[in-house]
């Protein structure tokens, strides 16, 4: 008794009475003594001794034998129930039960039994245990109460209150008299449906499974608005809140199976092979739901013991699966390709077993076309993606040149979430590579690493894009795969395409390498490009180029490299000279087109910087030669010295200028960025480490030379520089042309008058002469003065120049103001 | 092939030294001494064109002129495995044969009297050159026809080509030795004069220097003609390196020379060169960097010239140009230039910028040197001036004697007075003036 609280024990009399109600329907009498017969049972003490198992067989046969001796058919359901109570294992007195219920319908007419075992039919899922885990209440489906059965038999005692027994006789009529015989469920009355239950489970098995079906039933309705059921709350009235329950359950799957076929139906049409793959396994297990529901049908068709909770149970698999399969369906929505992949992707890490079940599945089926899509490329490079879900794009392309650079992408939105960016990327080189090879370099060989590739993808199916083990071994062959074909490309492009010869080519010709060549094709185009733009003829300077070629060691240049060298010309404007305009270049075309072509306008400006200082090399380098002359041919003429003398000074600070400058492109520039540049090309292992080393080498370059942006300044000082020289230039071809004519007509003054005896005439030419000579001094005077303010105005800005390097971020710049300021000559702040 | 180059080799040392020039350009190019291409030769790295031309495909011919008063040493030339290379019709000797006798003013006057033969020869040398550069002039100061013919030759060269170069490679007397030759003080100051006036670079090789080289480093007591010409034929063929090997830069004679040369006078140079052979132990131990060539180029003992080694004068280079040569890591030239600048390891002049130019040039595949790297420097440095300064001091023992003078008395030049020596001191004087003045700061006013 201490376990038991008050509470509970006064519902026990009121439970006997309702059982004992329910085995009598409508009849008081039967009903009234049947109580007075269980409570007298319950309340003697003989049966005390009977609680223990060993006695549960011979109750169970004794009821058996009673049920038999009226009906087989309840014998039988007999059998069953008991099987469902032992298994159960919720009632722990059982001996006491059968007991108690075998005297109740001993004593009882006989038919009560039946109805009893017809209503002990319950799901043992569906009891409830209260607090105190000795009693159970068995809920039931009868009318409209519900009537519990409590046990009160806790460690062989038996518990009754009396007084509660009052009370329940006095809650219930026992004025009735009118006797039943041989009522069964069959034959409830339908006026008494507000009492009884009066929709059969057939019926609502029936009305479920065509709710299963999407069909509205009679009980169904359909959600005004949307995929659901409701119950028709008119044809539903008399529900058990239990059958609602379970009803409302059940519909739900209809819900999501509404849900599912709807997206399968909205999105059949939407093309996309992995889509479509993501359709076809929710038809898939739409099929195997229709299957179910199928079998569902033939068990309440043949009057199967099926009712709602099984139903409920047998359906229990696919509402799990459907609403995992609804959820993932949901997250694909509006996506395609290899995002709908990573959409599934997602919930293979899901802690539900189901989840990671129906998602496999899943990414298994919508795998499946990428894999194929994947294998294609890797295999031949192409891509058959018509609606754009491989994670690699083709785009058209202008000109073959630009296949490396253009034609193939990543689709970032469609990378699934088991490859990364860095994989993506080996996918991405590893097909370009083929497409290369086949498209641009004409090579039909074998590819190598094919046999691997093949090998793997007959023995391994979509799942090894995902699954953690066999994607180890799938990523380590493409890792292979693309290394392979990757020196492939290096290994023809270097033995076949004479990467390095013309890399060597590049830097020979348009950077200035082949210094004799350069200096040569100076000298040869000096007078041509002296002119206007606009009188230059594109043949003369071929035909130059050409004998520039012919006479020095350009002329043992491999054929193909010497076909490739050209001269171009930049438009010009009004004002422009051939020097302006003038440029070297060198065709490239192929697969080696794939690395320079894209480059081919920073050579130009390369060339253009490089020819530049060449050009004022060379100005400075013949002035030097004149002055020599000069120096020789006027020997006689002293007073051309002084103005000479800062001549010379200024012209050896320009050539010191333009030689260290010259030394350093070469050396800190072009040396240095080679020497990286080959460094990164013989450590390569694909053409793009080969672009980007190129790439570097040409930035590095133009760094030095002050073509990038941060050097503007700069280079326009170094231009202004140059066109000092100049300047100097004309200054001293002026004194030259001067000196000349000073020289010739003094040589000839002196021939006059040896030859004339006559005073007269030489009085005249003497004073002829004294004019002469001094319109010569004044003019060397005013070109002293003019020269002196040049070599001022050339410190202040050789010296602002160097400020300005000095002070750069830039290393290498600080290294060139060190290289022209070697002996502190110009102070600079 | 443009920009090259004719030489002159005159008299006895002019053409000893140029023979062992030929000798080794023809090892550099791979040209046999028939003058024929060695099968192995036949890449065209190399410039051969500079120096020689082709008569056919593969056969090389120098652009050289050999001259001489007397037969002997030509006659060497021409009995040697190498007879065979020149143009017979290059090689001119005189036909009394009797020399200049060791006396400028001979050479000079038999100079003009063969000079219409002699510029037939070169005249038809320079026709044959698509863009000729210039002269190399090979001869020593000292002698009868080097110096006297020498000196003629140039000041007709510098008529007949004022815009062509005019490179000397001229060897000054051993100082250290009496030398047998009396009037030699008189013979390199007037020859210096045309050095002065007629060429435009003169590449000093100091038999002082050579022969204290030979004796203290490479341990030669002694030492022949034959070694001491070996090391001037190095010094010639590296310093013309870049123009025979392609590059970047120095391409050319006159760019080679424009940096070098600040004005006109100032062009007498001097050079060093490492390693010298007693180097080899050393060298062989560890790589050789461009900063150890460059630091011991600096070093005063690796200079072919012996200049007077004055501290507490303001003695300072005009200009450098250092050639190197062999298996050096080219970006680590700014480096070692930062470490030379740094130790303040070579002064310079305070009138204008200037620095230590670095060529890196290649080398001849052909010839197998026992050093892997190796270093010509060629300096213009005012410290040369005392080796004129030197001239002028013996010349005024002698002239102040009134000594030796008979044998120019005979000749149509100082027939009537010794205007000549004079005007000669006084240029040799403005010279070393000049190259005073050029180590102070206001030499640009």
């Amino acid at each position: 008794m201490s376990n038991f609280d008050i509470k509970d024990d006064c519902n026990i009399p009121e439970l006997v009475i309702k059982l004992c109600k329910y085995l009598a329907p409508k009849n008081e009498v039967l009903a009234t003594k049947l109580t007075e017969k269980a409570f007298r049972w319950l309340t003697s003490a003989s049966t005390v001794n009977i609680n223990t198992p060993s006695y549960e067989p011979m109750f169970f046969n004794q009821i058996k034998d009673h049920l038999k001796s009226h009906s087989l058919e309840n014998a039988e359901k007999f059998e069953l129930l008991y099987g469902g109570i032992s298994k159960s294992g919720i009632i722990k007195d059982k001996t006491a039960l059968l007991n108690f219920l075998y005297n109740i319908s001993v004593t009882s007419k006989e038919p009560s039994l039946c109805t009893l075992t017809n209503q002990l039919d319950f799901n043992p899922n569906k009891l409830q245990i209260s607090k105190n885990n000795s009693q159970i209440q068995l809920q039931n489906v009868l009318s409209n109460e519900t009537t519990s059965i409590r046990n009160i038999f806790d460690r062989g005692e038996r518990k009754y209150t009396e007084n509660s027994m009052s009370t329940v006789l006095r809650a219930h009529s026992q004025t009735t008299t009118i006797s039943s015989v041989g009522w069964s469920h069959h034959d409830i009355p339908s006026s008494s449906k507000a009492f009884y239950p009066s929709l059969s489970e057939q019926e609502l098995l029936q009305d479920v499974i065509y709710g299963l079906h999407g069909i509205q039933g009679k009980f169904l309705r359909r959600e005004p608005c949307g995929l659901g059921y409701t119950l028709d709350p008119k044809a539903t009235k008399s529900l058990l809140p239990i059958q609602r329950s379970l009803l409302e359950r059940i519909i739900g799957l209809s819900f999501l199976h509404k849900q599912l076929k709807q997206y399968c139906e909205e999105n059949e049409k939407q093309c996309g092979t992995i889509c479509q793959a993501f359709i076809a396994t929710l038809n898939n297990e739409l099929s195997e739901y229709y299957k179910t529901v199928a079998l569902l049908q033939a068990n309440v068709n043949n009057q199967s013991e099926m009712t709602l909770r099984r139903a409920l149970y047998v359906l229990q698999d696919h509402r799990i699966r459907f609403e995992w399969l609804a959820y993932i369906a949901e997250q694909c929505r509006d996506k395609k390709g290899g995002a709908l992949i990573t959409a599934v992707h997602g919930f293979l890490q899901h802690g539900s077993k189901t989840a990671q079940e129906v998602s496999e599945k899943v990414l298994k089926a919508v795998c499946k076309p990428l894999y194929i899509m994947l294998s294609r490329w890797l295999l031949d490079g192409e891509i058959n993606d018509p609606c754009n879900e491989f994670f690699i794009e083709s785009k058209n392309i202008v000109a073959a040149e630009r296949l490396w650079h253009d034609k193939y992408h990543v689709r970032k939105s469609m990378i699934p979430s088991f490859i990364n960016m860095e994989q993506a990327k080996r996918i991405l080189a590893t097909g370009k590579s083929i497409n290369f090879l086949r498209q641009i370099c004409k090579d039909d060989g074998q590819l190598p690493g094919r046999e691997a590739l093949f090998k793997l993808f007959n023995n391994t199916s979509a799942e090894a894009l995902f699954t953690p083990e066999q994607s180890i071994d799938f990523h380590a062959t493409l890792e292979n795969v693309y290394r392979e074909t990757s020196l492939r490309v290096l290994d023809l492009l270097k033995n076949k395409f004479k990467l390095y010869e013309h890399l060597q080519s590049l830097r020979r010709y348009l950077l200035l390498g082949q210094g004799d060549f350069i200096r040569h094709l100076l000298e040869l185009l000096a007078p041509e490009l002296n002119k206007s733009a606009g009188d230059i003829y594109g043949h003369t300077l071929s035909a130059i180029l050409e004998s520039a070629i012919r006479v020095t060691n350009a002329q043992f240049e491999d054929e193909d490299t010497l076909k490739r060298l050209n001269i171009s010309f930049m438009s010009h404007s009004i004002g422009d000279t051939g020097w302006d305009v003038f440029s070297l270049v060198y065709i490239v075309d192929g697969p080696i087109g794939t690395i320079f072509q894209p480059t081919m306008p920073t050579y130009q400006s390369l060339f253009g910087a490089l020819w530049k200082a060449k050009r004022t090399e060379y100005v400075l380098a013949n002035m030097r030669r004149q002055q020599l002359s000069m120096a020789k041919l006027f020997r006689k003429i002293r007073e051309l010295r002084p103005v000479m003398h800062i001549i010379h000074i200024l012209t050896s600070k320009m050539i010191h200028f333009i030689h260290q400058t010259q030394y350093y492109f070469l050396f800190e520039v072009l040396e240095c960025s080679w020497a990286e540049m080959q460094n990164q090309v013989n450590k390569a292992d694909c053409l793009d480490n080969i672009i980007v080393a190129h790439l570097n080498f040409l930035s590095s370059v133009q760094t030095g030379v002050l073509l990038d942006e941060n050097s503007r300044q700069l280079f326009s000082h170094l231009i202004s520089i140059y066109n000092f020289v100049v300047k100097l230039e004309n200054h001293q071809e002026a004194i030259y042309t001067a000196a000349s004519d000073e020289f010739d007509a003094y040589t000839a003054y002196r021939k006059k008058a040896e030859s004339t005896e006559d005073f007269e005439i030489n009085t005249e030419l003497k004073s002829a002469a004294k004019l002469r000579v001094a319109k010569f001094h004044q003019f060397l005077n005013s070109t002293k003065l003019k020269v002196k303010t040049t070599v001022q105005t050339y410190d202040t800005i050789v010296t602002k120049f160097l400020e300005l390097l000095a002070s750069s971020s830039n290393m290498k710049l600080q290294l060139l103001s060190v290289r022209l300021n070697f002996n502190n000559f110009y102070k600079i702040a | 092939m443009p920009c090259e180059m004719i030489t002159l080799q005159l008299g006895q040392c002019g053409n000893q030294i140029g023979f062992e020039f030929w000798k080794r350009l023809c090892t550099e190019h791979g040209i046999n001494p028939e003058g024929i291409l060695e099968d192995f030769a036949t890449e065209g790295i190399d410039r051969k064109d500079v120096f020689f031309y082709q008569a056919d495909d593969e056969h090389y011919i120098p652009r050289a002129v050999l001259l001489d008063l007397e037969p002997r040493v030509i006659n060497t030339i021409l009995n040697s495995p190498y007879s065979k290379l020149y143009n017979q019709e290059n090689v001119f000797l005189s036909k009394n044969g009797g020399g200049a006798g060791n006396n400028w003013a001979s050479g000079y006057s038999q100079g003009e009297k063969l000079n219409e033969e002699i510029f037939d020869i070169i005249d038809r040398e320079a026709d044959g050159s698509d863009s000729l550069e210039g002269f190399v002039l090979c001869h020593s100061i000292a002698g009868g026809t080097g110096s006297g013919m020498g000196s003629n030759i140039l000041e007709k060269l510098s008529d007949r080509f004022p815009k062509k170069l005019v490179q000397t490679y001229s060897v000054f007397p051993n100082l250290d030795e009496i030398s047998d030759v009396v009037v030699q003080p008189y013979n390199s100051l007037l020859t210096l004069k045309r050095l002065t006036e007629s060429a435009d670079s003169v590449v000093v090789l100091d038999n002082t220097a050579l022969n204290r080289i030979a004796a203290d480093r490479l341990k030669i007591q002694n030492p022949t003609f034959t070694q001491i010409n070996s090391l001037v034929s190095t010094i010639m063929s590296v310093s013309t390196t870049t123009l025979r090997y392609p590059s970047y830069m120095n391409n050319d004679l006159m760019g080679l020379l424009a940096p070098l040369i600040p004005t006109p006078r100032l062009h007498f140079l001097m050079t060093g060169y490492t390693p010298l052979s007693t180097d080899t132990d050393e060298v062989s131990v560890r790589k050789t960097t461009v900063l150890d060539v460059m630091r011991r180029l600096l070093q005063p003992k690796n200079m072919m010239v012996s200049t007077a080694q004055d501290r507490s004068s303001q003695h300072c280079y005009i200009s450098i140009l250092n050639i190197i040569q062999g298996e050096v890591d080219p970006t680590q030239v700014h480096k070692s230039l930062q470490r030379i600048r740094e130790r303040k390891l070579a002064q310079f002049i305070p009138w204008g910028p200037a620095s230590i130019q670095v060529a890196l040039s290649r080398k001849s595949p052909y010839v197998s040197t026992a050093h892997r790297v190796s270093g010509l420097m060629l300096a213009n440095h005012t410290n040369i001036s005392s080796l004129f300064d030197r001239a002028l001091i013996q010349y005024d023992k002698l002239r102040k004697r009134e000594a030796f003078l008979d044998q120019f008395k005979k000749e149509e030049m100082f027939k009537d007075n010794l205007d000549e020596l004079d005007s000669s001191r006084e240029v040799v004087q403005d010279l070393v003036d000049e190259y005073i003045a050029a180590t102070k700061e206001d030499y640009c006013n």
